[in-house]
């Protein structure tokens, strides 16, 4: 237990360095506050990211907190996650590939009372990681034209607390308490005419957002789930120094001047999901989640936001004859994930589809578990001004599970 | 099995660091990019232009004998006569000390020699004539300051001591060489032989200085000449019974450069800029033709204001221009081979009255110049002058106080030649003062 605890805080250091660092760069990251990063937990990326109605059992459901409310008594769960990511940009001209690794979450549960539970979880939510090398734009009213070279930096993270609890055997309910936090740097340079104008901007955010949810089993089998992402305000101030060159000398217009911007809203976001096993072994989950990021009014500094509908759907499989034998123990997953994105980008919308396989693999005679989960898909598409990202993930998510409370014998 | 896997995800995390370069190229929604920071050329901003009239240029010590007249078809007649003060490094005869000798020289003669300094305006291939007078009152400055003006004078007598009517060949030829009066050498060699002459105040004293007077009747150009190498040169010889004479001379030159100047006149009578203002004041395009006006020697320069420059804050919450250009065009029809254009403008910045406080500068403190663009092209539309405005006009926008700064535009060698050029403004129909001002929001 001992060594575990200095395992634990390690990885939290790690981790916590490794936030800093935002590495996914695509160019949708220019958008929002970044390009939103899928981290979800246990099992969730083999099945499409769907599961709302799943309880968090055997792995810390983070779709909905009303899952805490079936926390195994006497357990603490912890879950850990990377990604590797390995994306190829194509636009109608060029395509290029790019590879990263990145952490994807750090979390871990417990129960409170034989019907609460509670969690504590930290993950980056967005990335606002992207780079233009000399673009040549048009200058407003005339001929000429300007040359941008820009790099984005930095990253939203997300610190959620979340509680739930199950009344009886069927109901539970749960909320969530998201801190988001963090800053993106936005350092351009133009080219115009005889002289080079640099704008660095720094931009902190920090806000509060509040997460409702609910699970009801309709019998053993069956389970329902909704869930209520409120609206909030995630205020924005930033720092910014603008400094122009022209005949070799540069000349400050600010100097580090902080300033109150537009601040970013979330949506309201509305989420069923269902849960349904069939003969004691194939589970099927299936979710469908609106967001309405049109009612937010979000300021267009940070783009053309639209609705945007998300369905997703998974299935688990496990043979489960023999509890004895290892290869039995193994759980098969596959799922889908559509969304039409939140962005529209000269009147297109961004919209990602994916599919994905998983393995969920135990580890000795506990409820710990490795899950492995491969997904192939696409974002975006190729038109003229947009950019089609292809993307492999190979995800792993480490679900520790340790019995509290209970002195080990042996250690 | 458990450390194992920690391990692995330690790995991991540690290299998460480490991702492939990206080079940038893919960029999504280009639109986008503008909002927050608009760059847009703004060509609409008022441009004022006026002429104005300098009353006193300083000629003095600028290097130049400039001597003709010439009657320009827009600007009316314009003359300069030159004046110079003389002196000799030695004012004594080549003797070796005996008196003999010296009463064997005899004079010879005396002859002015111009060496041409390549400058020239108005139409060489006609006859130039001028004379050479001398000056009845001493080379010195009426005002307290050290200098002579375009508008000095100095008294002479009517007599000519030496006149020369030629065609100017000023980059042809190396000099031009007037015979100056018999007598008026005679008597000079006479001082000189006699020792009464015998250093520069007893020489200044006879000969307090000489003025180069062009006719008006038939010079159409005007010439310029080096200060250092013109010269006044006396011929003399050793009589000597039997052998052949041995030459001498002795040279007059203007030492003292401070001491020569070039009185410039212009009659603007029945020109559309006969009325101009006084140097305080300035005297709108709008009067005259939609044109603005510089004479170089005659002190005419044209002026330019920016009266809403201040509204260009107002464009957006934060803006910066960050480069501008002033484009002004020669009036068609107003140049030609015999009326040359200039390569540069001069710019000065100056304040409401026209006091010049410097030369307009880029944001290095290095002054600019008008660059003349001689691409030409059928109708001469991209024949202009490009000045550099941008940090000048960033500095007129920012500005708190009320004041505006204007800035004049002169020729280069504005008090020592007499090139002029005729500019549209901003309305003129043909020749349009262009405005690009590059600005960004922030």
């Amino acid at each position: 237990m001992k060594s575990k605890i200095v395992y634990l805080s390690c990885f939290i250091l790690m981790s916590l360095t490794s936030f800093s660092q935002s590495i996914s760069s695509s160019p949708y990251s220019l958008y929002g506050v970044g390009s939103v990063y899928d981290a979800d937990f246990g099992v969730l990326p083999s099945i499409g990211s769907s599961g709302m109605a799943l309880p968090s059992d055997t792995f810390i459901n983070n779709l909905n907190p009303a899952s805490l409310g079936y926390l195994p008594q006497n357990h603490f769960m912890f879950d850990i996650g990377g990604k590797a990511i390995s994306t190829t940009y194509q636009s109608s001209s060029r395509s290029e590939s790019r590879n990263n690794f990145q952490f994807s979450h750090l979390a871990f549960a417990f129960p409170i009372t034989k019907n609460s539970g509670f969690s504590v979880a930290l993950r980056p939510y967005s990335s606002a990681a992207f780079k233009i090398s000399n673009l040549k734009l048009p200058i407003e009213n005339s001929q000429d034209f300007y040359y941008l070279t820009a790099a984005g930096s930095g990253g939203l993270n997300n610190f959620d607390f979340s509680y739930g609890y199950r009344f009886g055997k069927k109901l539970s309910v749960g909320a969530s308490a998201a801190v988001l936090f963090g800053s993106t740097s936005d350092n351009r340079s133009f080219l115009i005419m005889n002289s080079i104008t640099s704008i660095q901007k720094k931009t902190t955010y920090s806000g509060v957002r509040a997460t409702l949810g609910a699970q009801y089993k309709i019998d053993s089998t069956f389970t329902v789930a909704t869930t209520f992402k409120l609206p909030s305000q995630i205020n924005a101030s930033k720092v910014q120094t603008v400094q122009t060159v022209a005949d070799d000398v540069a000349n400050t217009v600010e100097s580090n001047v902080a300033s109150d911007t537009d601040d970013y809203y979330m949506p309201l976001e509305m989420g069923v999901g269902i849960s349904k096993r069939f003969k004691n072994n194939l589970n099927m989950t299936l979710d469908y989640e609106k967001s309405l990021w049109s009612n937010t009014n979000q300021s267009e500094l940070y783009g053309n936001f639209v609705n945007q509908n998300r369905f997703a759907l998974g299935f688990t499989y496990s043979a489960k004859k023999n509890i004895r034998k290892y290869w039995d123990r193994i759980q098969y997953a596959t799922g889908v994930n559509f969304n039409t994105g939140y962005l529209e980008v000269d009147g297109k919308r961004v919209n990602d589809a994916a599919i994905s396989f998983g393995l969920t693999l135990p580890i000795e005679n506990t409820y710990s578990s490795l899950h492995i989960s491969y997904s192939y898909g696409q974002k975006g598409r190729i038109t003229d001004n947009l950019i089609k990202e292809n993307y492999h993930k190979i995800s792993l998510n480490l679900s520790l599970d340790g019995i509290w409370f209970i002195k080990r014998k042996i250690e | 099995m458990h450390k194992f896997i920690l391990m692995l995800f330690f790995a991991a995390t540690m290299i998460s660091c480490g991702t492939d370069a990206d080079a940038g190229e893919f960029v999504v929604g280009s639109d986008y990019l503008a909002v927050n920071n608009k760059v847009i050329l703004i060509d609409t901003l008022t441009v004022d232009m006026s002429t104005i009239n300098f009353d006193s240029l300083v000629t003095s010590n600028q290097s130049r004998i400039l001597i003709g007249n010439y009657e320009d078809p827009i600007y009316g007649k314009i003359k300069s006569n030159s004046y110079f003060q003389l002196a000799s490094a030695s004012y004594a005869l080549n003797n070796s000390g005996s008196d003999t000798e010296v009463t064997n020289f005899v004079f010879d003669s005396i002859s002015m020699i111009l060496k041409y300094d390549n400058y020239y305006y108005g139409d060489t291939t006609k006859v130039q004539s001028f004379d050479i007078h001398r000056l009845t009152q001493r080379v010195k400055p009426n005002t307290d300051d050290n200098n002579f003006y375009n508008n000095s004078t100095l008294s002479y007598s009517d007599e000519s001591l030496g006149t020369i009517s030629y065609k100017p060949r000023p980059v042809e030829k190396d000099s031009i060489n007037i015979k100056m009066s018999d007598a008026f050498g005679a008597a000079l060699f006479q001082k000189l032989k006699k020792r009464e002459i015998t250093d520069f105040d007893s020489f200044n004293e006879y000969l307090k200085g000489l003025v180069l007077v062009p006719s008006t009747s038939n010079s159409s150009s005007v010439i310029g000449f080096h200060v250092a190498t013109s010269k006044v040169r006396l011929y003399y010889s050793k009589y000597q019974a039997d052998t052949e004479e041995v030459p001498y001379i002795i040279d007059f030159t203007i030492l003292d450069a401070t001491k020569q100047f070039n009185s410039i006149t212009s009659d603007k009578t029945g020109t559309i800029i006969q009325n101009l203002p006084a140097s305080s004041s300035k005297l709108s395009s709008s009067l005259t033709n939609r044109q603005g006006f510089i004479q170089s020697g005659a002190g005419v320069a044209c002026r330019i204001d920016f009266p809403t420059i201040k509204q260009l804050k107002y464009i957006s919450a934060n803006g910066a221009i960050v480069d501008a250009q002033l484009i002004l065009k020669p009036v068609n029809n107003t140049y030609s081979e015999k009326y040359p254009l200039s390569d540069s403008l001069k710019i000065y910045v100056a304040d409401n009255l026209n006091r010049l406080s410097g030369s307009l500068v880029n944001s290095a403190g290095t002054a600019v110049f008008g660059i003349l663009n001689k691409k030409s092209d059928e109708f001469n539309e991209n024949i202009g002058y490009t000045i550099p405005i941008g940090a000048f006009l960033q500095k007129e926008m920012l500005k708190q106080s009320d004041s505006r700064s204007s800035l004049i535009l002169t020729l280069p060698g504005i008090s020592k030649t007499v090139n002029r050029i005729v500019l549209g403004d901003q309305k003129h129909l043909n020749n349009k003062i262009q405005i690009k001002i590059y600005y960004i929001s922030y």
